[in-house]
Parts: structure tokens; C-alpha cells; sequence
């Protein structure tokens, strides 16, 4: 999260630094002076301590300096602290006040030395020195703290303990301002019985309370945000209350650290059979308390959030703005303006999802994550089959060993990658293993007629719709690609990222010398070249066949556009028609300009003609810019990049998925690594070591570089088509043909020879008949 | 051309040397590749010298290697000498302790040497498995029985050549079949015996195809580990080429300290027919 | 002759060979005639019969006549090359020169290396590129010693590109021919040299007419052993140009069209066929080595 978090706050730094410059009038807010000044309640408590660090880590990095200060639950203190950061300079103060009206003068004082004052999470009282609030909508929270005890509750008569916060904090009271809204009811109605608060007791048909309502009941029920205090607290009530009383009984708790003091206290006592209690905060004891099972639920306010909120309202304070806001709230004497976050309710069930997958925490910082996560604990190996064996793609892969190891620390991974070249490739150990009815648990395949027409029509992988529906995949994959890995309705592979195949890179200093614009069009493309040629600069580098082949399926693309093009691969098109003659002469004509030994040249060769300026096109797949970056270039200047000619608004894509055996020897383990590389986690770390975007639609574009984050862009708004050479549209048996048919081409120059073999080889292998 | 061997002679060496030259060319590139950074491979400067010797790639592609190199050798030196022994009994049996039809089983055994392995994988996985013999040990037993043919022709044509009477002395006084063979033929065998353990371990070593399909990826050998370096997209040629010239140490070795032997092998009748 | 307790000894002690070369050879080698006379296309297998129809689409496929005419330039070039040179080396090496074991070893070692590693060499030194500023490996090498005519487009060349792979392969494998005819001259009794001398014969009436017919077991060995390698050549050629249809051959397409098309029954057939190939090369030679001794 820190490098996200990261590269968002130099991002926003340097666009408020930009606008500080424009505007020539506040300062700059980067420097060595101090600049943003946080006081924090206490150091007792793990969320605030999380918190420093969350502060410190973005400031520092944002270029900012920083000082945070804690009040260690002393109000004097807090005001000494506000001082001591006015002394010292700062221009904004981010505040969590220990007492909330107890606050307001250290506020005040901010205000008259012109520092911008920011209640965080909890509201300063009672002044109106509080320039804006950045919380959690707090009514929220204790509405969905109550909905989950109304939600487990059956029968009536269930006994109902309430406890709240410190009477001191506005907050308290605004948590138990949302559950009441929701418990009152069902009290009312006799579902629940209040078992210790008479005060409560006294209101229970009262919809809404007044603030001294609310007071006297707080004031019975008080945990004072103090675990001692919650555990006496809840002790005794116990002691009062007679065996009619306990059983089955739910607790509403305020927060995590009162709910596990709350909790404990519940277990010890003998005629308590089962509880429910609540919490919030999602710390991290409490995560493992609800593991364990030893509490109910956590409201999880996604603190990740709120400093980034924070941050930049600071930041926009700085730059001598107003932060935005949708709300506001009454502090008794203004309404403070606010931009409330919403809150995620999590529980046993969802434990997983909500706080590791989103990376809040790691599976590792708890024990027992697996069960809680899943019915069954996933033990055992599972055999994953790839040829990523060398460079960005086989870092890419350990990287997302990494993950799964993590989340599934008793399955062991066994990585049978074998190098795709030199012919002697992965796919003939991968037809030959499968023959012999010994396949991987895994393994990779290109997404589309590559799967489809060998595994799906060999009945070797298993369809995944319903993995699909559990993970809620279908809703972040983009719907393009899901028909393409589908067949008869049924998906059949995991696709973990996207490449693109259209990309046209060239030189941009050899096409400045010689006054050549990038090409948008075949024709452009022909001038341009022309003009290349005569300037005695080598138009076109190109490699061995398989990348003759790739070049054919841009220029195909490129002149006959996309929906001819996918004609092609569905029959609807005739690969007799003169059009596609019309294409192949293009094809033809655009081999003219490449270097006569293209034969001898590896992909790598051919792209480092360019970089090297020794020639000005290639048209190569994007992992090409990978490579481009391992030699040292730089985007822009030694390459530049643009889609081939004629498919402008195109994404030429082709993906790497990975499948489920049918036989697979461990199904559950090929499934746990199905689901990570599915998972956003395991797609952020794989596709920025490896080179490409994520097949995901969510993945955070900061994490990429230029030119992958304007191919993310296309992707997501480009008309996508598929890739030949790399298996997408056509099957593997097709391909073999038209690649004989291209070889054959390639040695006699037979252009209406070579369109007669193509579609000879689509009546032999594809839809045509 | 001149009748005098004395005099003319050493103008051989002109194309002696030549010819090295010719031999050495490639192993230098290999050679001062390996000691390249990444961004200095590049094919136009293939013949310039590394800009600093650093053993990096060395290092680098000996980790990648080395876990692969024990798998190596305990599959090479059993497929080695039991295919060298096997070998040796057969050409023995066939050359001189014949029996009805050794003429049709000699030829019979032979053509095994010239199947296309490409064209019998998919029968051999599946035999493997069937029989239940996996990793180093089937890929092992695939080189033994895949070279008994070229090791029994090397040991019969040898023994063919050895004169009947020294075996027939041997019968008078009464010897028997094996004690012949191992008193008489396998103490002169030494030679055939170093070529082909020459040509087995060379060919065991660098092979490729079998291993790739008989074992995984905790038993790979050497040539295998050594085709993983590269990846499907991007090749570190420097690394490549340290780590080949690395997966190559052991077989020159063996050509360094058998070499002289390797020539009296052929020398000793292995290619008398 | 052989006793009678032996006989049955004998056929004992070779029957496991037999065995294992009977099921790893004739019963793989059964099972892909099989193949090539089904339908099998795609993972699955399917032995629908399909007569000889692979075989004769292969006769009639333009790729396969590229392959069976490169495959007839390698065999050429690679066998007689390597004979030829090997021969040259081993007759240079027989005249008692000093340094002779280094140049020996020096000849001979580039055999213990695998064809995958020496291919990406050998696919940089013979870079096809000509002129201009991308002239490398043995072309610039050329260039710069004014041996301009020599440069070439090496394995880019149509047609007969691929006899520059067999230049590679010479390189590999004539150590091994060298080694062969060396041990055959060092075979030969020195009075049979000293006799044509005294004759007059000179020394290359000598080694024409004397010690070549007497090196006629070495050469036929040579001949199978570099034969049978021609016909199966994969990987060297992978390595240095990959895999493109000028440079295509039986063993390659085999590959190509079964683990990349599926089309299995059509692969088996490409490997039966050059099986056949090989016999047809071995069975003579076989018979040959048996009459000799036959009449010794």
C-alpha cells in the first residue's frame, strides 16, 4: 500500500506544487520548514500507532516534514502539543482530540496563529476553530454494528447488553446514535431484552433520543474507550444478572480493544452459551479474535482511506484551497464541513476478502486465516505448468509465488516451467504428459482458440464459471475478453494479463532527421518508408518467420479493419475475397522494406535495430518495451510507439491464462492458485515485474509505467480483436497451417499462391467449409 | 607436395593453425560473451572484448545451474557404464559366442541406434509411466537402453577383430564362457571402454529431449536447467553463454583426461568391420 | 565350436538387451506406423484408419519437397565434409609434428558440446547481413582482412542456405572423423608406406592409392554414424535460425505439425519415413560388415 499510496502523494505534490507556482501566491509547501503538524490521542492503542506510521511514511515521502505528537489521553497535554506545533511553524494541524470540547481551545489557539485546523475522526466541540472533519460516518457505523445483532437474532426475549464509548467523545454518542436507530424496534417489538441498562430500558419506545437521552444511557453503559474499564464494566453487569438473563446473548461493543475486553469477560462466565458481539476498527487482535471466532464482527473503516482524506485536505489547505465536501457536521456551535467515508462490515465470512486480499493486512499476521476464509483447509501441492522461465516473466511468476505462498502457506508450489525455446518447446512436454494421462494440477495456455480448440476439444480442462461467480470476477474482467476464453458458455481459463500485438515502435530521432511523421494509415506508412528508404535508412526491422507472421496479422488487421478482421477467424469473412488479396499485396509490399536478413534475427535483434537507430520501424508485441527498458532506453526518446498503421483505436491483445486440469491430482491447490492469479493482489504483483497490464480492469495504474499505462487506457477503451501467432483467434492446427502457408509465401513470393493456402488451410482447419 | 618427410613438414603448420583458428573462433565468442554486461550484447560488437572481466554472469548462471548439476551426474554415470557394460556382454556374445540367429540379432539391435527420438515419445511417457520408473532413474534407464545399440557395436566390432585362437587356447585349458570374457577380453577392453564411455556420457549429458519429458522440475539435469535461463521473450545472452560454457565443463574434462585413450579406443579395432 | 552348457548362457546374457531394444524400439516404432495410418488430429487419440492418405499428402506437400531437397544439401555437405576434413586433418596430424596431441584435442572438443549452446554461436558468426553498419561475425571478419568475396548470406541464402548449417555441423563432427582415420593411418603397418616408397610412389600417390582403400572400414564407419545424424539434425538448426521453412527438415516439420498442429497421425508418418531413410542407408552396410567377416 505505501508505494501506492506513495506515487499518489507525488503525484499530488507535484501538481499542488505546480499550482503554487502558477499562482505565484502561497508558498511552497514542500521544503524544510515544517509543514503539517498531527496530534494523536494515544500510544495504548495499536489503530493510533498504525496510524502514525500511515502519516509518516506519506508525508515524509510526499516531501513534506512532519512532527506527530500524542496526548497519551491527557487533554492538557493535547493543548501542549497544539502549542508546541504552532511554535514550531507548521501551517496545518490534524487533530484527534482526546476530549472533544476539552480541544477546543488548543483549536483556538491554532486559529489565531492562522493554522488551519483539521479534526480527524473525531470532532473538536463546542468552537468554531474546526476547518474540516475527515471521519467515517460514525452514525453508520452503529447502525451496521446493530444491524448484525438484529441480523443473527431468532426467536425473543434475547438478552441485550448495550455498552458505548467515552461520554466525553461526540462520537460515542453518534455510534450509539446509529444503533439505536436500528435496535429500538426490535426491542420495542421484543426480540431483544436490554439486560443492563435501566436507563435504556426506561427509553426502549423511543425512536429518537435527545442528547441527554443518549447521555444518560452512555453514561450507564461507558467502556470510557478503556479495555479495564469495559471488563469491569461487563463483569459486574454478569454478577447482577441471573441466569435468565445470559444463554444466547448479544452485545452491542462500541469498538475492537472494548469488544475483546467485553468478550473475554462473556466466555469466563458459565451460563453464557454463545455471544455475539460487535466491534469496529478492524485491529488486528480483533481480526484474529473473529478468526478464532471469539468475536462476532468488525465495522472496518478503511483507516488507509481516511489518512489519505487527510492528506489531502492538508495538502489542499496548503495550497490555500477548500476541500471538498458532501456533509457536515454540528459541533454544538458550527457545522464542520466533512467528506464521511463508508464502512464495511466484516465477519468470519468475509475476513478474507475484505482486509487481505485488499492488502490492508497480510494472511501471515494471523493463524487459523484458512478455515475462517474457507469450509477446508487447503493443504497439499499443486503443480503449475509455464513456459516463464528467464527475465521480467518468470519474476513475474515468483512474485506470484509470493502471494500464493502467503495465503496458502500448506500448499506447496511447484513450478514446472520449461523454456519455450529453442524450439524444443513447453507445449510439446505439456501434449506429451497430457497423452500419457499425467497432466500438471496447472498450466499456461494463450486465452482464446489456443485452449479452446486443443484442451476444451481434447476435454482436458475443467470449465471455471462457477470460481468466476465466487470470486465476482465476471465484474472486473472486461467483458470482451470473457467470449473469447468461453465456449458454449462455459469460461475455461483464468487470464492474468494482457499484452498487446499492434504496436508499431519506432525511432523518434532517425524519423525527425528524415521529417517523417508517425504513420496513421497503410499509405502514410508506404511514404514514410518510401522516404526512409531513399534517405538510405533502413525502413523496417524484422526478425525470424514466427515475427513475419505477427506482422501479417497487424498488416491483416490494419487493412481490412477490425470487423473484417474478425471475420476472418469466424467465417463470415472469405479468405478468398479481394479484399484480403487486397491486404496480403499490402503485406507483401511492407516485407519490401525490411532488412534483407531478417531470417537470421531474433525478435530482440530486430527491436534493437530501432532503439539503436539503425532502423525506424519494427511492429512487435509490447513485451518489447520490457526489453527496450532492460537495455537501458528510455520512453520517447529512444522509442517511440504507436499502433500499426490502419488499426488505430484497434488492441490487437493476446493473454496468458492458466486452467484447471480435468484429473487434476490436486484440485483444491489448483484451485487456491487459480483464485490468486485471478485476484487483484496477484495481478499487481505479477504484470508490473513481467511487462504487462493486468487482465483485471482494477489494477492501480501507478504501480505501471508510461507506456503500460496508456496501453491500460486502450485496453479500456479501444475496440479489442485478437492475436493470430499468439493463439487468440485461431487454433493451434490452423495456426500450423497458415504458418506452413506463410513459409511457403515467404520462400516463392507467391502472393496468389499463398491466398489460395490460406484458405485451403481455413476449409482444413478453421470454421470455413 | 614433396617425397621428403623431414624437410616439408613444417609448413604444416600454416594450415594447422589456420584450421585451429577456425576451431577456436566460436569458443571465444561464447567465452568473452560470458563476460559481458547485459547492455553490451549486441551482434555488431560481437568480436570486441568485454569492457571489464567480471565473473557476474559466471556467478549468476552458476547459481541457476549448479542444483541441476548433482542431478546430471547421478543420472549420466549409471546410464554411462551400465550401457558400457551391456554393450560389452553383447559384443561378446555376438562376435565371438554365437548363437543360432546372432547374425539377425546384431543388425536387429543396431537399427535401434537410428530411430528419430522425436517420433517415440509419446509411447516411451507413457511406458514410463505404466512401469512405474520416473525422474532421474527412467531417464537414466531411456539412455541405457537407447544406447546399447552404438555400445554394442563398438564392442563387437572390436572383438571381431581379436584372432579366435586366442580364445579357442583358452577353451583347451578348459575355461568357460565368462571366465573367458572376464580374464581374457575385458582386461583388453580398456580401450573400447573409454570410447564409449566417451560417447555415452557426451551424448547422456547433452541431451535434451528425454529429459524435458521424463523428469520434473526437481530432477532436471544440467541441459534442461541450463534452456530454462532463457525466457520465452527476453534472452540474457551473457548469462547464457557463462552458463554454457559452464553445463560444458564436465564433458571437456572428460575429452581433456580420456583424449589420449579416446584414439587407441578407435585405434584398438572399434572400427575394424 | 561353443560348448553346449553355454549356448543357452549366452543367449541369457543378451536377452535383456533384446528386450529392451524390442519394446523401446520396434514396439514404439510399431506404434507410430499405427499412428500414421490414422486420422489422429488433436489431443485425443483416434485411430480411425486413414490407409497410406498421410503419406501421399506428404509426397504431394510443397513444404516436405523443402525438406527432403535440405535435407539432401545437409547430408551432402555435412557427411562428405566433415570425411573430407577430417580425413585432411588426420593425414596432417599423422606426420609426427610436434604439438600434435593439442591440436588433436583442439579438433576434437568441440563434439562434447551440446548442439543448443554451439547454435546460438554459430547463429551470430554467420549473421547474414552483408553490408552497411550491421556486418558482423565472420562477414566483418572478411571485410577486415580484404577477403570481401568470401562474405556471404550464410544460412539467409535461398536454397542452399542451409548448407551453412552443415558448416556448423562439420565444425562439430569432424574432430570425430578426424579421430577415426587418424587411429586407421596409426592402424596401418608402416612397412606397407615404406614399401610404396620405395616403389616410388610420392606421398600423395601414397595416401590415394594405398592407405585410402585400406581406410574403407573407417570411412563406412564415418558414413552411418554422421548419415544417421543428417537425418535426424533438429536442434542445431533451431538454434541457429529457429524455425522458418527455408531451412525446414523432416525432423523439424515432424515436431511442428505434431506437438504445435496436433496433426499426430501426419507427424508419426514424417518419422516413419525417415526411418525408412535410415534403413535403406544402414541395411547395405550392415550386410557388408557381415559378409567381410564372413569371408575373413
Amino acid at each position: 500500500m505505501n508505494k501506492k499510496l506513495f506515487a499518489l502523494l507525488s503525484m499530488l505534490v507535484l501538481a499542488s506544487m505546480l499550482l503554487a507556482a502558477c499562482g505565484g501566491a502561497a508558498e511552497p509547501a514542500a521544503g524544510d520548514k515544517l509543514a503539517v503538524g498531527i496530534v494523536l490521542p494515544t500510544k495504548d492503542e495499536p489503530r493510533w500507532v498504525q496510524d502514525e506510521a500511515r502519516f509518516q511514511e506519506a508525508l515524509t515521502a510526499a516531501g513534506y516534514d512532519v512532527e506527530i505528537l500524542f496526548s497519551q489521553g491527557d487533554s492538557a497535554k493535547e493543548k501542549a502539543n497544539v502549542e508546541s506545533l504552532i511554535a514550531n511553524g507548521v501551517k496545518v494541524i490534524i487533530l484527534t482530540p482526546q476530549d472533544g470540547s476539552a480541544a477546543a481551545a488548543a483549536a483556538e489557539a491554532a486559529r489565531e496563529a492562522g493554522v488551519k485546523v483539521i479534526a480527524y475522526d473525531r470532532l473538536i466541540l463546542d468552537t468554531d476553530a474546526v476547518d474540516f472533519y475527515v471521519t467515517f460516518d460514525s452514525i453508520s457505523v452503529g447502525a451496521a454494528q446493530a444491524q448484525y445483532l438484529v441480523d443473527h437474532a431468532e426467536g425473543t426475549g434475547l438478552p441485550l447488553y448495550l455498552y458505548a464509548g467515552a461520554a466525553s467523545d461526540n462520537n460515542a454518542f453518534l455510534f450509539f446514535e446509529g444503533a439505536w436507530n436500528v435496535l429500538q424496534p426490535k426491542i420495542a417489538d421484543g426480540t431483544f431484552v436490554i439486560a443492563n441498562s435501566s436507563e435504556a430500558e426506561a427509553l426502549k419506545d423511543k425512536a429518537t433520543l435527545t442528547r441527554d437521552e443518549q447521555s444518560a444511557i452512555i453514561n450507564q453503559v461507558t467502556t470510557n474507550w478503556d479495555f479495564n474499564t469495559a471488563k469491569t464494566l461487563a463483569e459486574s453487569n454478569l454478577t447482577a444478572n441471573g441466569s435468565d438473563a445470559k444463554g444466547d446473548v448479544f452485545i452491542l461493543a462500541p469498538n475492537d480493544g472494548t469488544a475483546r475486553a467485553i468478550a473475554d469477560a462473556f466466555s469466563a462466565d458459565a451460563d453464557v452459551t454463545s455471544y455475539f458481539v460487535t466491534g469496529q476498527d478492524a485491529e488486528k487482535a480483533s481480526v484474529q479474535y473473529i478468526i478464532d471466532g471469539k468475536q462476532s464482527m468488525t465495522v472496518f473503516k478503511d483507516v488507509r482511506t481516511l489518512v489519505d482524506d487527510a492528506i489531502k485536505a492538508a495538502t489542499t489547505f496548503l495550497e490555500g484551497g477548500t476541500p471538498e465536501s458532501t456533509n457536515s457536521y454540528n459541533n454544538g456551535k458550527i457545522d464542520v464541513p466533512a467528506n464521511p467515508t463508508v464502512v464495511i462490515t466484516v465477519d468470519k465470512d468475509n475476513v478474507q476478502s475484505a482486509l487481505i486480499d485488499s492488502g490492508y493486512y497480510s494472511a501471515s499476521d494471523f493463524t487459523g486465516l484458512g478455515e475462517s476464509s474457507k469450509p477446508v483447509a487447503v493443504a497439499g501441492q499443486v503443480e503449475v505448468f509455464s513456459w516463464w522461465t528467464g527475465g521480467g516473466e518468470a519474476a513475474g511468476l515468483e512474485a506470484m509465488m509470493g502471494v500464493f505462498s502467503a495465503q496458502y502457506p500448506d500448499v506447496e508450489f511447484i513450478n514446472a516451467a520449461v523454456a519455450g525455446g529453442a524450439g524444443t518447446n513447453a507445449r510439446a512436454v505439456l501434449a506429451t504428459r497430457l497423452q500419457a494421462g499425467d497432466p500438471p494440477d496447472s498450466w499456461q495456455g494463450h486465452a482464446g482458440q489456443e485452449l479452446i480448440g486443443t484442451y476444451v476439444a481434447g476435454g482436458q480442462i475443467e470449465p471455471l464459471n462457477d470460481l468466476y461467480e465466487a470470486e465476482g470476477w465476471l465484474e472486473v474482467m472486461p467483458e470482451t475478453l470473457i467470449p473469447l476464453i468461453s465456449d458454449n458458455g462455459n469460461i475455461y481459463s483464468v487470464p492474468v494479463n494482457i499484452h498487446r500485438a499492434n504496436v508499431l515502435w519506432y525511432n523518434p530521432a532517425v524519423l525527425e532527421a528524415n521529417g517523417v511523421e508517425v504513420p496513421t494509415t497503410m499509405d502514410e506508412w508506404f511514404a514514410a518508408m518510401d522516404t526512409l528508404q531513399a534517405a538510405g535508412v533502413q525502413p523496417l526491422a524484422l526478425g525470424e518467420q514466427w515475427t513475419k507472421m505477427h506482422l501479417m496479422e497487424t498488416v491483416l488487421l490494419g487493412t481490412l479493419g477490425p470487423d473484417a478482421y474478425n471475420g476472418l477467424w469466424d467465417g463470415t469473412t472469405d479468405w478468398g475475397n479481394p479484399e484480403v488479396k487486397a491486404a496480403l499485396d499490402n503485406y507483401a509490399k511492407v516485407l519490401t522494406y525490411a532488412n534483407a536478413d531478417s531470417a537470421s534475427l531474433s525478435w530482440q535483434d530486430a527491436a534493437q535495430l530501432v532503439v539503436n537507430g539503425d532502423a525506424a520501424f519494427n511492429v512487435m508485441g509490447d513485451w518489447a518495451e520490457g526489453y527496450f527498458r532492460e537495455l537501458g532506453k528510455a520512453p520517447n526518446t529512444d522509442y517511440g510507439w504507436a499502433p500499426v498503421p490502419g488499426s488505430v483505436g484497434v488492441f490487437q491483445f493476446l493473454s496468458d491464462s492458466f486452467v484447471l486440469a480435468v484429473g487434476a491430482p490436486d484440485p483444491e491447490g489448483a484451485t487456491a492458485w487459480l483464485k490468486i492469479a485471478g485476484s487483484k493482489e496477484g495481478q499487481e504483483a505479477f504484470n508490473p515485474v513481467k511487462g504487462s497490464i493486468c487482465a483485471r480492469t482494477d489494477c492501480d495504474p501507478s504501480l505501471f509505467g508510461e507506456y503500460l499505462q496508456s496501453a491500460m487506457d486502450d485496453w479500456a477503451s479501444n475496440t479489442v480483436v485478437g492475436s493470430l501467432t499468439h493463439g487468440v483467434v485461431a487454433n493451434d492446427s490452423w495456426k500450423t497451417e497458415i504458418d506452413t502457408a506463410l513459409g511457403l509465401y515467404l520462400a516463392d513470393g507467391d502472393v496468389d499462391g499463398f491466398q489460395a493456402a490460406l484458405v485451403a488451410a481455413c476449409t482444413s482447419s478453421g470454421p470455413c467449409k | 607436395m614433396t617425397n621428403n618427410l623431414r624437410f616439408g613438414k613444417y609448413w604444416l603448420y600454416i594450415p594447422l593453425v589456420a584450421m585451429a583458428i577456425f576451431y577456436i573462433l566460436p569458443m571465444y565468442v561464447i567465452l568473452i560473451t560470458g563476460f559481458k554486461s547485459f547492455a553490451e550484447v549486441d551482434l555488431k560488437t560481437m568480436w570486441v572484448l568485454p569492457q571489464g572481466i567480471a565473473f557476474d554472469n559466471y556467478i549468476e548462471a552458476w547459481a541457476k545451474l549448479s542444483p541441476s548439476l548433482r542431478n546430471s551426474f547421478l543420472m549420466v554415470i549409471p546410464a554411462t557404464l551400465i550401457s558400457s557394460a551391456l554393450g560389452s556382454l553383447n559384443g561378446f556374445v555376438l562376435a565371438k559366442w554365437k548363437f543360432r540367429g546372432a547374425d539377425v540379432i546384431f543388425p536387429f539391435i543396431l537399427f535401434g541406434m537410428f530411430i528419430p527420438y522425436q517420433s517415440i515419445m509419446i509411447p516411451l511417457v507413457q511406458f514410463m509411466n505404466r512401469v512405474g520408473v520416473s525422474g532421474l532413474p527412467g531417464l537414466a534407464l531411456a539412455h541405457i537402453i537407447y544406447g546399447i545399440p552404438i555400445t554394442t557395436l563398438t564392442f563387437r566390432n572390436y572383438y571381431a577383430s581379436l584372432p579366435q585362437e586366442l580364445l579357442e587356447a583358452a577353451k583347451m585349458d578348459g575355461a568357460s564362457m565368462l571366465g573367458i570374457y572376464r580374464h581374457i577380453l575385458i582386461p583388453i577392453s580398456l580401450p573400447s571402454f573409454v570410447v564409449v564411455l566417451i560417447w555415452q556420457f557426451t551424448s547422456a549429458w547433452n541431451d535434451f529431449l528425454f529429459a524435458v519429458i521424463l523428469t520434473g522440475n526437481e530432477q532436471w539435469p544440467i541441459t534442461v536447467a541450463l534452456n530454462n535461463m532463457a525466457g520465452s521473450q527476453i534472452i540474457a545472452w551473457n548469462v547464457q553463454m557463462a552458463g554454457s560454457l559452464l553445463a560444458a565443463l564436465p564433458t571437456l574434462l572428460v575429452y581433456i583426461f580420456l583424449g589420449r585413450y579416446f584414439l587407441r579406443g578407435l585405434l584398438a579395432g572399434s572400427l575394424k568391420g | 565350436m561353443v560348448r553346449d552348457k553355454d549356448q543357452f548362457l549366452n543367449i541369457l546374457l543378451v536377452s535383456p538387451s533384446i528386450l529392451a531394444v524390442f519394446i523401446f524400439v520396434y514396439v514404439f516404432i510399431g506404434w507410430s506406423v499405427r499412428v500414421s495410418l490414422s486420422k489422429w488430429k488433436g489431443l485425443n487419440a483416434d485411430y480411425t484408419w486413414n490407409g497410406i492418405n498421410n503419406y501421399l499428402e506428404l509426397f504431394k506437400d510443397p513444404r516436405f519437397h523443402v525438406d527432403v531437397r535440405n535435407t539432401l544439401i545437409f547430408t551432402g555437405v555435412f557427411v562428405v565434409g566433415s570425411m573430407v576434413l577430417g580425413f585432411i586433418l588426420a593425414v596432417m596430424l599423422d606426420q609426427g609434428l610436434k604439438g600434435e596431441g593439442f591440436f588433436r584435442s583442439l579438433f576434437l572438443f568441440p563434439m562434447a558440446i551440446s548442439y543448443i549452446v554451439t547454435g546460438s554461436v554459430w547463429r551470430w558468426l554467420m549473421n547474414p547481413a552483408m553490408v552497411g553498419s550491421r556486418v558482423t561475425g565472420f562477414n566483418v571478419l572478411f571485410q577486415n582482412m580484404g577477403l570481401d568475396f568470401l562474405a556471404n548470406t550464410w544460412y539467409g541464402t535461398p536454397v542452399w542456405g542451409i548448407a551453412a548449417i552443415g558448416l556448423a555441423a562439420i565444425w562439430q563432427m569432424s574432430g570425430y572423423t578426424m579421430a577415426l582415420y587418424l587411429a586407421g593411418l596409426r592402424a596401418i603397418p608402416a612397412e606397407l608406406k615404406e614399401a610404396a616408397q620405395i616403389d616410388g610412389a610420392n606421398q600423395l600417390q601414397i595416401y590415394r592409392y594405398i592407405m585410402l582403400p585400406l581406410l574403407s572400414p573407417v570411412t563406412l564407419s564415418a558414413l552411418i554414424i554422421l548419415g544417421h545424424m543428417s537425418l535426424k539434425v533438429f536442434d542445431l538448426i533451431i538454434a541457429i535460425a529457429g524455425k522458418q521453412l527455408p531451412l525446414d527438415v523432416p525432423a523439424i516439420y515432424m515436431w511442428q505439425i505434431t506437438f504445435d498442429g496436433l496433426f499426430y497421425g501426419k507427424g508419426a508418418a514424417i518419422g516413419i519415413i525417415l526411418l525408412v531413410s535410415v534403413a535403406i542407408l544402414i541395411i547395405p552396410y550392415i550386410r557388408y560388415t557381415l559378409k567381410t567377416e564372413a569371408q575373413q
